[in-house]
């Protein structure tokens, strides 16, 4: 117990022990365990959310390595949640990472304990899905896509927001090939994890009601509200 | 009337700018439509075959009026008036 408050000591002073505590009582659910996913998944560790989800189905390969935090060179043809459980279990073990090696579809069921959700998907119509689920349990969702230099970031939450696919309406649904760097998902991603933190504690202004333009080529910021 | 319109992402790099003001003297408003035609007169770019195919939005392209997605109003006949915003940009679908 004295090593896990001393792990989160100097952002106790940030944040405060009420916030903390509100972290470690939320249980989050990272959708895609990628580019995004790795980065959220393990800042939200670090941030000292004490149950996690991570959900996907995909195996490590190459070209993944280029930013995808959590897996290394040896790693090559893993399943990524089981990888992904190993890494984050070692950061902090007396948090509880519960993989999920399946794909996002209309069949998939939220557990009953997620307070929460952050999308890390890789394409559109999974992302409809999931925010659809994540709408009719009454819960919230942290939107991050990226292409290239750019990404964005929104938070879906019930009778605050838009619907997912009302902002996003006239989007290619389909899986894309996206050309991509670490900067963009590591920054993308992790302000994915530090507005998780922000509705958890309630801490504003947040992205609700707002969508978050990043353009890292020309280092600029644009909060529209939507 | 004034215009504010932005540009995002890929439309960014494309055109060399992010951002312009459209000054429409002798209008009091303008469709989405006829917004596009002009902004291809002044860019000196294909801009309008960037973001219509046919004479639709072109797919994975979202235009925002004042934040609202202008497919849940009148489409490309919605009306812009003075001092409303107006962004164009191709989400990022990764992750």
């Amino acid at each position: 117990m004295k090593s896990e408050l001393s792990m989160f000591q100097r952002q106790i002073e940030l944040l405060g022990t009420d916030c903390q505590s509100k972290i470690a009582d939320t249980v989050i659910l990272v959708a895609g365990i990628g580019g995004l996913g790795s980065v959220v998944a393990e800042s939200l560790v670090r941030f000292g959310v004490q149950k996690i989800y991570i959900v996907d189905n995909g195996l490590i390969d190459a070209p993944d390595l280029n930013r995808q935090i959590l897996y290394t060179y040896k790693d090559i043809g893993r399943p990524k949640v089981l990888v992904a459980k190993e890494r984050l279990s070692s950061i902090n073990p007396s948090c509880e990472i519960v993989p999920m090696d399946e794909k996002i579809s209309e069949s998939f069921e939220l557990p009953n304990d997620v307070d929460g959700v952050a999308d890390c998907l890789d394409n559109f119509a999974d992302r409809f899905t999931l925010a659809e689920l994540a709408w009719n349990k009454g819960i919230f969702l942290v939107h991050g896509g990226i292409n290239g230099f750019w990404g964005q970031i929104t938070s879906i939450v019930p009778n605050k927001s838009p619907k997912m696919k009302d902002l996003f309406a006239g989007v290619d649904e389909e899986r894309q090939q996206v050309q991509v760097i670490m900067p963009t998902s590591g920054i993308v991603a992790l302000l994915q994890s530090l507005e998780i933190v922000k509705l958890i504690c309630g801490i504003e202004p947040n992205l609700i009601g707002k969508l978050l333009l990043i353009d890292l080529l020309n280092y600029d910021f644009d909060k529209i509200e939507v | 009337m004034r215009i504010k319109v932005k540009f995002h992402s890929l439309l960014r790099l494309y055109l060399g700018f992010g951002e312009m003001i459209l000054e429409l003297p002798d209008r009091q408003d303008i469709t989405v439509r006829e917004l596009i035609d002009e902004l291809n007169l002044r860019v000196g770019k294909e801009l309008k075959n960037k973001l219509l195919d046919g004479d639709e939005i072109k797919k994975g392209t979202m235009v925002l009026l004042n934040g609202k997605n202008i497919l849940h109003l009148k489409k490309l006949d919605t009306v812009v008036q003075d001092g409303d915003v107006v962004v164009f940009f191709p989400p990022g679908g990764g992750g």
